[in-house]
């Protein structure tokens, strides 16, 4: 079954097979593995480049860039923004887009560029997409050009998906 | 009688004279044996002054760049090199970025480029708390820069940094992985 959406903002439900994910706690370290690494140690950031992993408990993030941002007194990681081939995989979920920020604090990622939410056969697609690392939820926003659209199959592997 | 008497006594006088004569060349020689000799090291091949205790201090416009010692230093007059021992550097940071310390167990400065090599346990600390590690970094003048093609590790408060090469800018304090890069930031001051 296919049902296109047109709102300004759905909020799906997307659940995982058998058992509710784990989440992704904020308190894990976050790993990176790149390539290359440029670091300014003045203005805090750093700069991973070239087939860039990160990991952060259950949550796996590929990307082309990611520029880690952090501060405060035990320089914890503030923001981190990933440019190029985003793709997020947790569990059976997995979203992707262009661009994507990545808040750890509210464990919580805003993806942009033709962002995508697939979660076993059912897909969301829409302008900006915020992924709820913890809640296994996700809130797509439409665009003046890009509506919301959704392809679910109810009665399929998601049957018992949170409400 | 009497003639022979005097005569006696004179050679029992010239005895006793030859034999202190012997007794005091006997105890000179000895002397002469016990007495120290002066040992002067000899300086190794190709080195024409060895210096201890040594302190360089590189300034530009009046204002200290940075300062280098070494416990050993042996200047090497054709090659124009000073082959360091037990070498610490410090980099004095533009704008406040305070300072950089490096220790290392050898190192070489080039007198003419003021480029130096330091190698073996070579460990960087800045007074803002990241340092790095490395076995052997180069410390390139005219860039102000310090690099290497050896692995390195990196910490700061709340991560951990390796990779294989780098580019660190001592007066920015910006620096650069060139490959293998492996990073752990520590959330929740775990």
């Amino acid at each position: 079954m296919r049902r296109i959406v047109s709102c300004l903002s759905l909020l799906l439900a997307l659940a995982t097979t058998g058992h509710a994910a784990q989440g992704t706690s904020n308190k894990e370290p976050l790993k990176v593995k790149s390539d290359t690494l440029n670091t300014d140690n003045e203005k805090k950031t750093a700069t991973f480049e070239g087939k860039v992993v990160a990991r952060q408990g259950d949550m796996t993030l590929y990307t082309d860039r990611l520029v880690v941002s952090y501060g405060g007194p035990n320089n914890e990681v503030s923001q981190v923004e990933a440019f190029g081939n985003v793709r997020i995989v947790q569990e059976e979920r997995q979203a992707t887009g262009a661009h994507g920020v990545y808040d750890p604090k509210l464990a919580r990622i805003v993806l942009d560029g033709n962002p995508k939410v697939v979660s076993g056969e059912d897909v969301v697609t829409g302008k900006i997409i915020t992924y709820y690392v913890n809640e296994q939820k996700s809130v797509v926003t439409s665009g003046p050009k890009e509506r919301v659209e959704a392809v679910i199959h109810p009665g399929g592997k998601n049957v018992g998906a949170k409400p | 009688m009497h003639n022979f008497n005097n005569f006696k006594r004179f050679l029992g006088v010239l005895a006793v004279v030859a034999s202190l004569l012997v007794i005091a060349t006997i105890v000179f020689r000895m002397q002469q044996e016990v007495a120290p000799k002066l040992s002067v090291r000899k300086l190794p091949l190709q080195v024409d002054v060895s210096l201890h205790n040594f302190h360089y201090t590189e300034t530009k416009q009046g204002i200290k760049h940075w300062e280098l010692s070494a416990t050993r230093a042996d200047y090497n007059k054709a090659a124009d090199i000073s082959y360091l021992t037990g070498v610490r550097m410090v980099v004095h940071g533009a704008g406040g970025l305070g300072e950089l310390v490096i220790t290392a167990d050898t190192g070489q400065y080039h007198n003419g480029t003021r480029d130096i090599a330091l190698v073996g346990n070579v460990r960087g600390k800045s007074s803002k708390g990241y340092g790095f590690s490395t076995h052997r970094v180069n410390y390139v003048a005219a860039r102000s820069m310090l690099q290497t093609t050896e692995r390195v590790e990196l910490t700061d408060i709340g991560s951990q940094l390796e990779g294989t090469g780098m580019e660190y800018y001592t007066q920015t304090r910006k620096f650069r992985l060139l490959k293998d890069v492996s990073a752990v930031y520590r959330q929740g001051g775990e």
